[in-house]
């Protein structure tokens, strides 16, 4: 089942091509794998590549080669990203963007979500659409829509939210999750506080679910996890690349190609299925450099350890946790409610690992709404297969009320701005009237009172 | 996208000379083969042909021959296309009314097809570079009939003013006159204004002069130039260059790059409210480099100012900073900390900060920093300009050179003075907002879910 990629504005764009790059890192390390291991090996990692490659890219041949071309949609406002992007593509060899593949527009949104949203989103559809529809057609059984934008901007978030909309209409039935890049708190756009509350308004109708990454967290995790100094925008989009792959990769055991469910399905189904709470928080472990990536060998209980531990503490790092908020302390502070969590172990021993082995960790009685059932709190994918040559790694992905808070603030901010009436005037331009900003506003708080009364 | 520069006036002209002649020296040394490529079609275009000339993208306007014909002997003279000059004999007198009614009517239909033309080459144009001065007749004058033409036939490009205002000590007597007049037009018709001072560029002309001398070597940019170097030419530099560091994430490619429609949309919270101050660091390509901490401390700093007004002890509405060439985003998320909580920032947005990232330095650089900031600070300098307007206007004083030019009222005058009165009280009104705090009024609640 494929996944197609939309990926819009400028952070879209890198960040898509990261993920890309993270895929086909990780299909790489796979063919070093099988290179020295038995059969067994090479059935499952024969069976992983296969989807992984159908999944993501349309394989064709051509003469000898064999050309992979990305499922992807690339979009913005100006030309200069998408071109930088797609020649990074190509230039690596192995893999490319499709032709015809990109809607660029002459003129980039400034910034300003009303223009993305009114004027470049209309403008842009017809063109995009019939792109879109030529990537659903060409895969053989559609899973849905992956799309990638980031909240500070005018395009990502305008025109993001624009086409995430058309293409919820367009098609009902194929799941619909964004990857929605938070900005530092500590400003890169004025507005930006606007941009963010506008778009997840509109998205927590529009989409299945939303994938939080905040920028924050990630410099953070990059810094102590890479042990660099100096942390860039690449670094950032490397690890939000790697940590969407190891959830969105192959992950059922020996299981033949066509018994692999959807995996954005999977996602959408398990963790939010009531239509009010979508708001995903990502956290995976380990994360290296290439040089210490060898030497982080871990043992599952200690993964699972600190990845409670991080769910409890709401970190996004396992280092610096504070290790003395346990289950009940966290519960009592009603902090970190937590709806649903989705698990995947890949790596050496997972297929043999017990559920009491990761339900003692992770299954946590008082955080979850006493309603939910049981079976429906924690759901697990596992494959033995190693993800990008790290020989245990896992990832959980929690519905819970982390980015609650995160929204929280935004909308703090975003509203002592509209008290003062300041930059209104810069969305009314475009046609984004108080009445649209009070509405957006309004959703907003619901999302955030939703998660607190969990 | 591309661009327009408008340069009136002999300020605008003598300015605009500078900046054409930085851009292609720095677009010389960025692209080797000299390929005509996107960057550099922001301000010039490839006139079809034999040999494929530049030309730049620019309307000159003077009602003397002086500066614009000196430009057309000079160097420059082949960049510039002949239906782009828009010249007349005998200057304004330095009087704001004969350059905005008198010649902004008599040259309307020429501005407007050279314009015209000038936008029918562009594949899509983003702004308009307006460049002129305030003190004197033309510039103010018949630059800000231009800026109004601008307003009503391309509403939707961009108009970005550069506008020299004089000095306490300028020698032309009715400067406040034109001044105050021209400044409601700027209010009123411009998106963003960057309003420069002669005696601050002077300041750091000398400075950089003083310490060109004890440095060991300069750049070849600045050797070369100083070859020919006129008076003032060190100052209009200044200015061009702050053009150049403006418009750099727009003409090449950065990890965050900054459009210009973006320095409108960040920095603008109100619309009347668009004076941006500005401040670079380093002070010109032809000092040493700096290292990141040091860069953003000079560029906070009085000295570094292009305006005469302190900035970091008034009130920030938003802030901009443009990065040039190689930083790391570790250093400026430091600096922006460091000094977010060092300055005012309005309370409805304490972190009112746009950063732009743009991977090219200047020339002979290896980085480069701007700050725009919308700050009250330019509340107390129009309280100044009032007050010189006052002095003039109580006594009547030469008024009577205004009234006599044909299309000109009186009350315009009035209403001048008014439209600054008004801003003056604007800013003040945020500043006392802020001082009172806490104990002003409460802010507005949130929405509240009933459940």
């Amino acid at each position: 089942m494929s996944i197609v990629t939309l990926q819009l504005g400028q952070c879209g764009n890198q960040v898509g091509h990261a993920f890309f790059s993270s895929i086909i890192e990780d299909l790489a390390s796979g063919d070093c794998r099988r290179a020295t291991s038995g059969r067994a090996v090479t059935e499952t990692d024969d069976a992983y590549s296969e989807v992984s490659r159908n999944r993501f890219f349309h394989c064709t041949e051509a003469g000898q080669q064999q050309a992979m071309r990305a499922r992807a949609v690339l979009c913005d406002a100006e030309e200069k990203v998408v071109a930088m992007v797609t020649e990074d593509a190509a230039k690596s060899g192995c893999w490319a963007y499709a032709n015809n593949a990109k809607v660029c527009l002459k003129r980039g949104s400034g910034n300003n979500w009303a223009q993305g949203y009114r004027h470049h989103g209309p403008k842009c559809w017809p063109n995009l659409s019939e792109i879109v529809r030529r990537q659903a057609e060409a895969s053989d059984r559609l899973d849905g829509f992956l799309a990638l934008m980031s909240l500070a901007g005018g395009t990502g978030s305008g025109l993001g939210t624009f086409v995430c909309e058309q293409v919820r209409d367009e098609y009902p039935q194929a799941n619909l999750i964004s990857g929605l890049v938070w900005p530092h708190s500590r400003g890169e756009v004025s507005v930006q506080a606007y941009n963010s509350v506008l778009t997840t308004a509109h998205l927590t109708a529009a989409c299945d679910a939303l994938l939080l990454f905040e920028n924050d967290r990630l410099q953070d995790a990059c810094e102590r996890r890479l042990g660099l100094a100096r942390v860039d925008v690449g670094h950032l989009n490397a690890m939000i690349g790697h940590q969407l792959g190891a959830i969105l990769q192959p992950a059922c055991g020996v299981q033949s190609a066509a018994a692999q469910g959807p995996a954005l399905g999977g996602i959408a189904a398990s963790l939010c299925p009531h239509p009010d709470l979508r708001l995903l928080q990502l956290r995976c472990l380990p994360y290296a450099s290439e040089r210490a990536k060898e030497f982080s060998g871990f043992a599952w209980p200690g993964l699972l350890r600190h990845l409670r531990q991080m769910l409890l503490a709401g970190a996004a790092v396992e280092e610096g946790l504070d290790w003395r908020q346990d289950a009940a302390l966290t519960a009592a502070s009603g902090r970190q409610r937590c709806f649903a969590s989705r698990l995947w172990l890949r790596g050496l021993g997972a297929d043999s690992l017990c559920p009491a082995d990761w339900e003692q960790h992770l299954l946590l009685p008082e955080l979850h709404p006493a309603w939910l059932p049981q079976s429906d709190r924690l759901t697990v994918c596992r494959t033995g297969r190693p993800y990008r040559g790290y020989e245990r790694a896992c990832a959980l992905v929690s519905n819970c009320a982390t980015g609650a808070d995160t929204l929280d603030r935004s909308i703090a901010r975003a509203w002592s701005m509209f008290a003062a009436k300041a930059f209104v005037h810069q969305y009314a331009r475009f046609g984004l009237e108080e009445a649209a900003f009070l509405d957006c506003f309004a959703a907003a708080e619901q999302t955030v009172f939703n998660y607190r009364n969990l | 996208t591309q661009s327009i520069v408008v340069q009136v006036g002999q300020c605008g002209n003598q300015i605009g000379s500078r900046f054409w002649d930085l851009a292609l020296r720095e677009h010389a040394s960025v692209s080797r083969r000299g390929d005509f490529d996107d960057s550099l079609g922001t301000f010039f275009r490839q006139q079809p042909g034999e040999g494929q000339a530049l030309k730049a993208r620019a309307v000159l306007v003077d009602m003397e021959e002086g500066v614009v014909g000196e430009l057309l002997k000079g160097r420059l003279r082949g960049v510039f296309d002949h239906s782009a000059l828009i010249t007349d004999v005998s200057g304004s007198g330095n009087n704001w009314a004969v350059g905005h009614c008198e010649y902004g009517l008599r040259h309307r239909e020429a501005l407007s097809e050279s314009i015209r033309r000038c936008a029918e080459q562009c594949d899509c144009l983003q702004c308009f570079f307006l460049l002129h001065s305030m003190g004197g007749g033309t510039g103010s004058g018949l630059g800000t009939a231009i800026l109004q033409l601008l307003r009503d036939q391309y509403p939707e490009v961009y108009r970005f003013v550069t506008a020299v205002y004089p000095s306490e000590d300028d020698d032309v007597i009715t400067s406040p006159y034109n001044s105050v007049l021209a400044m409601r037009c700027l209010t009123d018709y411009a998106d963003c204004v960057m309003p420069i001072d002669n005696a601050c560029l002077a300041g750091i002309a000398q400075r950089v002069q003083d310490s060109g001398r004890t440095a060991a070597g300069s750049s070849a940019a600045a050797g070369a130039a100083a070859k020919d170097a006129k008076p003032f030419d060190a100052m209009n530099s200044i200015v061009a260059n702050l053009l150049l560091n403006l418009t750099a994430s727009a003409r090449f490619s950065g990890t965050l790059n900054v459009d210009l429609n973006e320095i409108s949309m960040n920095l603008v919270p109100f619309p009347r409210l668009h004076y941006l101050l500005a401040a670079q660091s380093p002070l010109s390509p032809a000092l040493p480099p700096r290292r990141p901490d040091q860069a953003f401390n000079e560029s906070f700093g009085k000295e570094a100012q292009l305006f005469s007004a302190e900035p970091r002890s008034h009130l920030y509405l938003a802030c901009a900073l443009l990065l040039r060439g190689r930083i790391d985003l570790s250093d400026v998320r430091r600096c922006v900390d460091r000094l977010g909580n060092r300055l005012a920032f309005a309370d409805w947005n304490p972190d009112c900060w746009k950063i732009g990232h743009c991977a090219v330095p200047p020339a002979g650089q290896q980085f480069a920093l701007l700050s725009l900031a919308n700050n009250t600070a330019i509340g107390a300098s129009l309280h100044l300009l009032g007050d010189r307007f006052s002095r003039l206007y109580k006594r009547r004083a030469h008024l009577h050179h205004y009234t006599q030019v044909d299309g000109f009222e009186a009350a315009t005058f009035d209403s001048a003075f008014a439209s600054l009165n008004d801003l003056r009280e604007d800013y003040a009104a945020l500043e006392r907002r802020h001082a009172a705090g806490a104990s002003a009024e409460p802010p507005l609640p949130r929405l509240k879910i009933a459940s």
